[in-house]
């Protein structure tokens, strides 16, 4: 399946540490795939591990093989891979320009010039994200005015404009309040019409509401991964039931 | 409250006011004791007398210490600052970041005359610079480099990881991060770092002493020339006994001004930069 991102036996470590011990995973194309488990379990290192950023960062080690779309993601230029998956922090973190020029940043980056195409890109990104409307008329407001939910709704948006194939979030609404995470729900929804969603979350309910597929770890390893519906209804696994009926998270 | 909390902050109140105590009374005492001598012809003319500098003023002097601190802190700041980023942006070795980190607290624990004898040897003698504006610049730069180095990394340091890393997300180039982000951001910090370690060039004498700074020389017109400088001036007068004290004082009075005044612009602007990039 094309747009897919798999990964076999990936292992990851901080500093010797063991963080991640060899999950394979496939997540299917154009649905939303939530990522669950108790704190400290690899979640975000995972998330991480898809886009390339863990190589980054100073005393990791990666082993295994990450695919997207049947290529080895290893063997790809990192701003050429991170152009294809996106990815979106816990916390919101604008730039400290103008909404417009967040929204711009990037594609200024990739060469995108012309001043109707920019802003063409700007309505369409910021209409996905269902953040047009509150915004249209002071797209050259400090983006760091907006309200948390907005400024998350604003990240989201700035990662779509790169027209990733995956999109990648890492707890998006654990800063916010409960209207702002159901307006990032529902919008993250509509997106998987056109992208493919990998989202971590802390928050059960959550994964159960916008989740086609849940994948839980437990201790750097997966021990479960299937539909929603299964995980939800008769998980396999015993660490799994126990998760989810809270006896440990 | 606890007896040795009220002992500690005592302590530290007491330590405060004695400090600020003694450097206002430093600051006072020399701008007391220059303020007399100090005149427009003071400013603006060059030292003369039958013992130099006894009449006449330090013109040339300040000029030469302008030159002298814009040559090391153009030598200094771009090593300095590309350090900095690629310890924070490009290293990806634990290992090599403490090495690297070593060096650069080798280099300022360097005595600054040993600083001025390796710019005589190498590039005066060795490299045939002779004695000139050059010669001190490169040596002072060295003395500067690990002051200006250490401030760039801390401001690098302090910007909001995922900020950066939200650049990286997109797909955008370290460089591009760097030129668009990371650099705008610290540009307060960074300039306020570059200036006062500007100052501290400037008050520098040993690293001058036998590479470009001299008793006496017309203002400066090129970087190969040799130059006065207010430290090496101040370093003459009071050497030459109490004939010159009131110059030598006036000498002080005029460099502290300028470091001071360098100063005090280095806060403004960084404060003003910060408010115009406010990050949170």
């Amino acid at each position: 399946m094309e747009n897919t991102l798999t990964l076999h036996h990936v292992s990851a470590s901080y500093d010797g540490k063991a963080v991640l011990e060899d999950i394979s995973l496939e997540i299917p194309a154009h649905g939303i795939t939530a990522i669950i488990g108790p704190s400290g379990c690899g979640k975000s290192t995972l998330l991480r591990c898809m886009n390339g950023m863990l190589r980054e960062e100073k005393g990791t080690g990666i082993s295994g093989e990450i695919l997207l779309g049947g290529q080895d993601i290893q063997k790809m230029e990192p701003e050429q891979l991170r152009r294809r998956v996106g990815l979106v922090f816990q916390t919101p973190a604008p730039f400290p320009f103008s909404i417009y020029r967040n929204m711009t940043y990037a594609l200024r980056y990739y060469g995108v010039r012309d001043k109707k195409e920019l802003d063409r890109q700007v309505r369409e990104k910021l209409e996905m994200a269902g953040l047009y409307e509150e915004v249209s008329q002071e797209l050259d407001k400090s983006a760091h005015k907006l309200s948390g939910g907005q400024q998350q709704r604003l990240c989201i948006a700035r990662a779509l404009t790169v027209e990733p194939e995956v999109l990648l979030l890492d707890e998006p609404c654990s800063a916010l309040d409960v209207k702002s995470s159901s307006v990032i729900e529902r919008m993250l929804v509509q997106l998987k019409e056109r992208y493919t969603i990998v989202i971590v979350t802390h928050n059960i309910a959550q994964a159960r509401r916008i989740s086609d597929h849940v994948a839980f770890l437990f201790g750097g390893r997966l021990v479960e991964f299937g539909t929603t519906a299964q995980i939800f209804s008769e998980p396999r696994e015993e660490q799994t039931r126990d998760f989810l009926e809270g006896i440990y998270g | 409250m606890h007896w040795k909390a009220r002992l500690v902050k005592y302590w530290a109140y007491l330590s405060m006011g004695l400090v600020t105590a003694i450097i206002l009374f430093l600051f006072g005492y020399v701008f007391y004791q220059g303020a007399d001598t100090i005149s427009w012809e003071f400013l603006t003319q060059a030292p003369s007398g039958a013992v130099l500098g006894e009449e006449g003023g330090i013109w040339p002097a300040i000029v030469g210490s302008l030159f002298f601190t814009a040559t090391a802190v153009v030598l200094g700041s771009i090593p300095a600052v590309a350090t900095a980023l690629y310890m924070v942006f490009y290293c990806k070795s634990r290992r090599l970041e403490l090495l690297v980190r070593m060096v650069v607290q080798c280099i300022s624990g360097i005595p600054s005359i040993v600083l001025g004898l390796f710019a005589y040897s190498f590039l005066v003698r060795d490299l045939g610079w002779g004695r000139c504006i050059l010669s001190s610049g490169v040596a002072l730069a060295i003395m500067i480099l690990p002051f200006i180095e250490v401030r760039a990394e801390k401001a690098f340091h302090e910007l909001p990881a995922q900020m950066v890393q939200s650049s990286y997300a997109l797909g955008c180039s370290r460089w591009y991060t760097i030129r668009k982000i990371v650099l705008p951001a610290c540009k307060g910090e960074l300039v306020s770092g570059i200036i006062l370690g500007g100052c501290y060039a400037m008050g520098a004498t040993a690293p001058m002493i036998f590479t470009g700074a001299v008793a006496y020389a017309k203002v400066p017109t090129s970087l190969m020339q040799p130059a006065m400088a207010l430290p090496m001036h101040l370093y003459l007068l009071l050497a030459q006994g109490v004939t010159s004290m009131d110059t030598a004082y006036a000498t002080a009075f005029v460099m502290m001004g300028l470091i001071l005044l360098s100063n005090l612009l280095a806060t403004i602007y960084a404060r003003r930069s910060q408010k115009k990039w406010r990050i949170h």
